[in-house]
């Protein structure tokens, strides 16, 4: 009779190096070497005569126990576990806007659908950029997906599927925008007036909800964090999802910076033929958005710890702090920037009629946006090339 | 056996000096220094590989993979110029304590 559990060398290597991918610490290169290291420890060791799962138990013992290894990788891939982090926030930020434009390109193509609406120029070109921005999405997907573990189509199965962070963001980006889109589409044809209250609304629905989901993982997180070990499969893919929406709060960041400094503009100049109320209404949301984006900032900086390794809290709770000051800063200069790119031809240009204003809005923020795409993308390309990927 | 401290204090000239005699592998290395040192000197083998890690970010030695007399890929640590001159100076350094114990601990012996 057969034994029921059979000793599998190659499979128990593999379960070791798993576990080593889910704290995102390991770079694809560093479990290599270590994994090649396994191999000789094992090979002497059977080469001395001990069975396979003896020998596997005594290169283990030989080679270091997990948590001290996770701790002295740690130690040494700071940065690069920063750079991780920080790339993943970037992921998240563009993700935002694919699913701001997301949402721009089904409002425009749902008046299209109705047939009842003369759409204007603007929002014609929007919604041909937002079917382009949408394809862009679908590559970084794919990318996303093939950089991710299970690099092949072959691991597109539910088990899987709840680790590709991004993927799931893009499947309730599409469920909040075919919830919305006809509701925002009727309205349109039956109200004018209600017509810019919805179009203004919808630029806000979804970063309240990324603002609300934001609190609500962080608390499952902290939750879970006392009953997942964490070796568990879902403990990267939750710390990721936590970056993604810290990264979608900077983006909405950077935009509401964008608003608050040209409504202040617009507070000067009093060209726009915008009243006061509207004007002061949506500074002080952008204060009170800025504001809460701030206190993210905090909340990420003092819960990351969390995601890490007990015991060494003190060491990344000020890098994450570094970290979080640094993105707050660079989404300080890009509101800034985007601010004079659009504020400028605004004056100069003396396009000062709101519907100008407006397209050059859009165009500020496309040129933004294309810019920060392509970043990403050569970001990702170099890190994939050096193999300095964190794997996870 | 040796302490914690002076296991880890050794580390880097040991590594350098292992590999001045030519290139090596982690699994190698630490072969090397457990029949050099008799067994005294014990390293956990997965914490080797962060201090070749930190000599080459420092550009003492570079890395390489490659595929070993049974066909299975490894990593092989290369010294520098650089780390040439580094263990150079860490010879200076380990001479210079080892003469300063000589003579506090056998005052008798003139070592010049």
């Amino acid at each position: 009779m057969e034994p029921t559990h059979q000793f599998d060398l190659e499979k128990e290597i593999q379960g070791w190096r798993n576990g080593f991918k889910e704290q995102g610490i390991f770079t694809t290169d560093n479990l290599d070497e270590l994994e090649a290291h396994l191999y000789d420890l094992i090979e002497d060791q059977l080469a001395d005569g001990r069975d396979p799962k003896t020998a596997y138990d005594q290169a283990l013992l030989q080679i270091g126990d997990s948590n001290s290894l996770k701790a002295v990788y740690l130690d040494a891939n700071q940065g690069q576990v920063w750079r991780h982090r920080l790339w993943i926030t970037m992921l998240g930020v563009w993700v935002f806007f694919v699913l701001y434009w997301g949402w721009v390109t089904t409002y425009s193509l749902g008046g299209y659908i109705t047939g009842f609406l003369n759409l204007s120029p603007t929002l014609d070109r929007m919604a041909g950029l937002g079917v382009s921005l949408s394809i862009l999405m679908v590559l970084i997907l794919l990318m996303h997906y093939l950089v991710f573990p299970g690099r092949s189509l072959a691991s597109l199965i539910p088990s899987r599927i709840s680790r590709q962070p991004l993927w799931l963001f893009g499947i309730v980006g599409l469920l909040i925008l075919s919830f919305f889109a006809p509701i925002w589409s009727w309205e349109l044809v039956t109200s004018d007036i209600r017509n810019r209250a919805y179009w203004s609304m919808g630029w806000y629905i979804i970063p309240v909800i990324w603002m609300l989901a934001y609190p609500v993982s962080l608390w499952l997180s902290i939750r879970k964090q006392e009953t997942t070990p964490p070796s568990s499969p879902t403990y990267l893919w939750r710390s990721e999802t936590i970056y993604l929406l810290f990264g979608g709060l900077m983006g909405f960041g950077g935009k509401m910076l964008i608003e608050c400094l040209a409504f202040l503009s617009i507070m000067g100049s009093i060209q726009f033929g915008m009243g006061f109320d509207s004007a002061y209404s949506i500074m002080l949301l952008s204060f009170v958005c800025l504001l809460l984006l701030f206190l993210a900032v905090c909340v990420n900086s003092y819960v990351s710890p969390l995601f890490i390794l007990p015991g060494i809290q003190k060491k990344i709770l000020s890098s994450s702090y570094r970290g979080g000051i640094a993105i707050l800063i660079g989404g300080g200069i890009a509101g800034f920037l985007s601010f004079f790119a659009r504020a400028i031809p605004s004056q100069i240009l003396n396009m000062r009629q709101s519907g100008s204003y407006f397209q050059t809005i859009a165009y500020t923020e496309i040129i933004f946006f294309v810019v920060f795409s392509l970043l990403t993308l050569i970001w990702s390309y170099r890190r994939i090339r050096n193999r300095t990927l964190i794997v996870g | 056996m040796l302490t914690k401290d002076l296991t880890a204090a050794s580390s880097t000239p040991l590594i350098l000096t292992i590999l001045s005699q030519g290139e090596s592998y982690g699994y190698d290395i630490i072969k090397q220094v457990r029949d050099l040192s008799q067994g005294e000197i014990t390293w956990t083998d997965g914490m080797l590989y962060p201090i070749l890690h930190k000599l080459e970010k420092k550009g003492l030695i570079t890395s390489e993979w490659k595929a070993g007399e049974n066909g299975r890929r490894r990593k092989y640590y290369r010294i520098q110029e650089s780390g040439k001159q580094a263990l150079a100076k860490e010879k200076e350094n380990w001479h210079l304590i080892t003469s300063m114990f000589n003579q506090l601990w056998n005052p008798h012996i003139n070592l010049t």
